[in-house]
């Protein structure tokens, strides 16, 4: 019995010892789950219940230097298409035609984006205003669903496109200034944590946990509103009459390097953009600061400058023009073939003269030469703070391949190129009295209630304060003598034409050109730096014929805009007298 | 004995019975839950007042955003220039004639009425000096 007994106890032990292993081993597993691995668990729980949605930051307001809105964001919805919603109905014919007439959208494209998806949530719409939202919702068409999110809206209409650039559906700035100052203007968007039903949508009295979005910053360029909208109609108009590809006009303040506007054309339009579209891309650039050209004969400028602060030359200093020079292998010519004989400083500009050029460039010698071409701020970013400046091509005579030639060529403009901005910048030093100023878009950035305000930068003094009035009197003869000669009534004005060749991978193309014309207004009181360039004009290739117009019609309605007293009363009464 | 006494006895010692602790704490308990719901109404009051609130706020905000846009839209170049034609039926100035006053027999009077002149010179659109 006793045999028995133990056998049994044993027995018992054994089942005990099992029972409380797999009791140990259960608890073990819980605890391993609800403890050790609770964080894991919590996620894939709160993943099957809880969703979270975004909630856009209010964009920033983007303002001209006087406070007017260019860039503004206003409450605006997504449309979408939600089958899940739409309880087995499908959109007729006719919710399709009351879509396309509230979101100005094609019906057929509409019909293509609802018949060509195969997902069951169909996007129809970004950013539809306020007012587009409210009739949809009115006109309660099955499954059609409203996603709040911003929308980005242009009071001025499609000024400054490729400036302003544009934001894309994740409201981040894709081009322009958008780009550029994303973290100014952009803010950081809030979270929304909410408890969901099966198919997805709040459960009205569930957990909800929101993280407010922070607005973005304002943001002031300082370009103005008028000014930039003269530039663009000035420049849409010469296009089309010149039927040329495009061109740039930027106006600039050379005593604070402040851009006052900066169009470039071909552009596209803020208000219809189709960022989908990828044969739209050639126009998002800036040109003014991502193409690169030569800059022709506006470059002698820089040259004679530089001749005049070494003390080389004065306007009266004479060489002798006796017909085309070889130079290194390669004849030289002036643009027109005219050959002038004896012809001082002043008529070298006024007539152009590649010759003359060159024969200052040889008094300079290479290393005087470059130097002042790097200081005028070429080959470098002028670091106005837009993304995607290019820097320029100019090969120094310290630079491998560089040959005589080149510093020739490089005198009248040829063989080295730059932005628009790099030559409007150099030109406002001169303008601003031999002091270089780095160009400026933004006037202050607005945020959290700081203001932080741009001010100006001095770079370098480049040319002696002794030698601005004699350049600036031979950049008068040059403008106003020239053939034709560019005239604002009522008042003088200081520039220069230039007309080059658009270079190509094996020398230059035939039969097109850029024209430019490049000075300041009025003179000798600069109030601002004007450069128009207008790229292979079909009417006529030169940069007096095409160009230098624009800059007279600009230059006469900014005067006049800006109130400033005419100084040229007989151009005046001359004009008048014409007009009568 | 009196029977009122012996009812008296008999209704301490039923009081004193644990079979009365129920019904007392089941009152307990109901009250309880009459608080909490109550306290439960309360505070989902609240939460539903903060939510309304919080709304109006948020159409507020909405409100400001579009009449901040509309009022961005008005001043615009293109509305100032389409309220000038259409409401005041102006035309562009197509040229400038600048007029040079005597500044000797101008009339200082006239000057005070008429606002300063600023460098003799004064602007006037051709279409109203014509």
């Amino acid at each position: 019995m006793k045999g028995v007994s133990s056998l049994s106890g044993a027995r018992l032990f054994t089942v005990s010892l099992l029972v409380t292993c797999a009791t140990l081993a259960v608890a073990f597993r819980l605890f391993h789950i609800q403890i050790y691995q609770n964080k894991e668990y919590s996620q894939r729980a709160n993943a099957e219940h809880l969703s979270e949605d975004v909630i856009p930051a209010l964009r920033g307001v983007i303002r001209d230097r006087d406070g007017y809105p260019l860039a503004i964001s206003t409450p605006g919805y997504d449309v979408v298409l939600d089958l899940n919603k739409s309880n087995g109905q499908t959109l007729s014919a006719e919710d399709l035609g009351t879509l396309s007439s509230v979101l100005k959208i094609e019906k057929t494209v509409l019909e293509a984006r609802v018949k060509t998806n195969r997902s069951n949530v169909i996007f129809l719409a970004a950013a539809a205003d306020y007012g587009a939202g409210q009739r949809i919702t009115a006109a309660k068409l099955p499954g059609v669903k409203l996603v709040p999110t911003i929308k980005r809206d242009y009071p001025e209409g499609n000024i400054a496109a490729t400036l302003l650039g544009f934001i894309g559906r994740d409201n981040v700035g894709l081009t322009g200034a958008e780009a550029a100052f994303q973290g100014e203007i952009g803010g950081i968007p809030g979270k929304l944590y909410f408890e969901r039903d099966s198919l997805g949508d709040p459960i009205p009295m569930g957990y909800r946990k929101e993280l407010s979005p922070t607005s973005g910053g304002d943001l002031t360029l300082t370009i103005d509103r008028f000014i930039q909208k003269v530039a663009e109609e000035e420049l849409d108009k010469s296009i089309e009459k010149n039927r040329a590809d495009g061109g740039t006009v930027i106006v600039m303040d050379p005593h604070s390097g402040e851009v006052l506007a900066m169009a470039s054309k071909p552009s596209f339009s803020l208000e219809k953009l189709d960022i989908l579209d990828q044969g739209n891309a050639e126009l998002y650039r800036n040109r003014a600061i991502t193409d690169l050209y030569e800059p022709g004969s506006t470059f002698k400028v820089f040259t004679i400058a530089a001749g005049l602060n070494e003390g080389l030359i004065t306007h009266s200093t004479t060489y002798y023009d006796g017909g085309p020079i070889n130079k290194y292998g390669i004849t030289i010519n002036t643009w027109n073939g005219a050959h002038y004989g004896t012809q001082d400083m002043t008529d070298l500009l006024v007539t152009s003269n590649n010759i003359g050029a060159v024969w200052v460039a040889d008094k300079l010698g290479p290393d005087k030469f470059y130097n002042y071409v790097m200081r005028f701020g070429f080959k470098q970013p002028t670091n106005i703070g837009l993304s995607g400046e290019a820097l320029g091509q100019v090969r120094t005579n310290k630079d491998p391949g560089w040959s005589p030639i080149d510093l020739a060529a490089n005198s009248y403009g040829q063989g080295l190129n730059a932005t628009p901005l790099q030559v409007v910048t150099a030109y406002s030093a001169i303008a601003n009295g031999g002091v270089l100023m780095r160009p400026q878009i933004v006037k202050k950035i607005e945020s959290d209630g700081i203001t932080r305000e741009t001010k100006p930068v001095e770079v370098a003094r480049i040319l002696d304060q002794k030698i601005i009035p004699e350049l600036w009197a031979m950049m008068n003869e040059s403008g106003e003598r020239g053939s034709p000669p560019s005239k604002v009534a009522g008042f003088k004005i200081a520039g220069k034409t230039g007309t080059a060749d658009i270079p190509s991978a094996d020398g230059y193309t035939t039969g097109s050109t850029i024209g430019s014309f490049v000075g300041f207004i009025p003179y000798p009181d600069p109030k601002a730096v004007i450069l128009v360039k207008i790229d292979n004009p079909r009417a006529a290739p030169w940069g007096s014929v095409v160009a230098s117009p624009v800059f007279s019609a600009v230059s006469k309605r900014l005067l006049v805009h800006w109130k400033v007293q005419p100084t040229d009363l007989n151009s005046l009464a001359m004009d008048m007298t014409k007009r009568d | 004995m009196n029977i009122w006494a012996i009812r008296e006895t008999k209704l301490v010692l039923i009081s004193y019975r644990p079979v009365l602790i129920l019904p007392a704490v089941a009152l307990f308990l109901v009250l309880l839950f009459v608080v909490l719901l109550v306290e439960t109404g309360y505070v989902t009051s609240v939460g539903y007042d903060i939510q309304r609130l919080d709304q109006t706020k948020q159409n507020w905000q909405r409100d400001i955003q579009l009449i901040t846009a509309e009022i961005a839209t008005a001043s615009s170049l293109n509305g100032v220039e389409r309220q000038a034609k259409e409401r005041l039926k102006m035309t562009p100035a197509g040229s400038f004639i600048y007029v040079t006053l005597d500044h000797k027999s101008y009339d200082a009077s006239t000057a005070a009425t008429r606002g300063s002149v600023r460098n003799k010179i004064q602007t006037f659109p051709s279409s109203s000096a014509r």
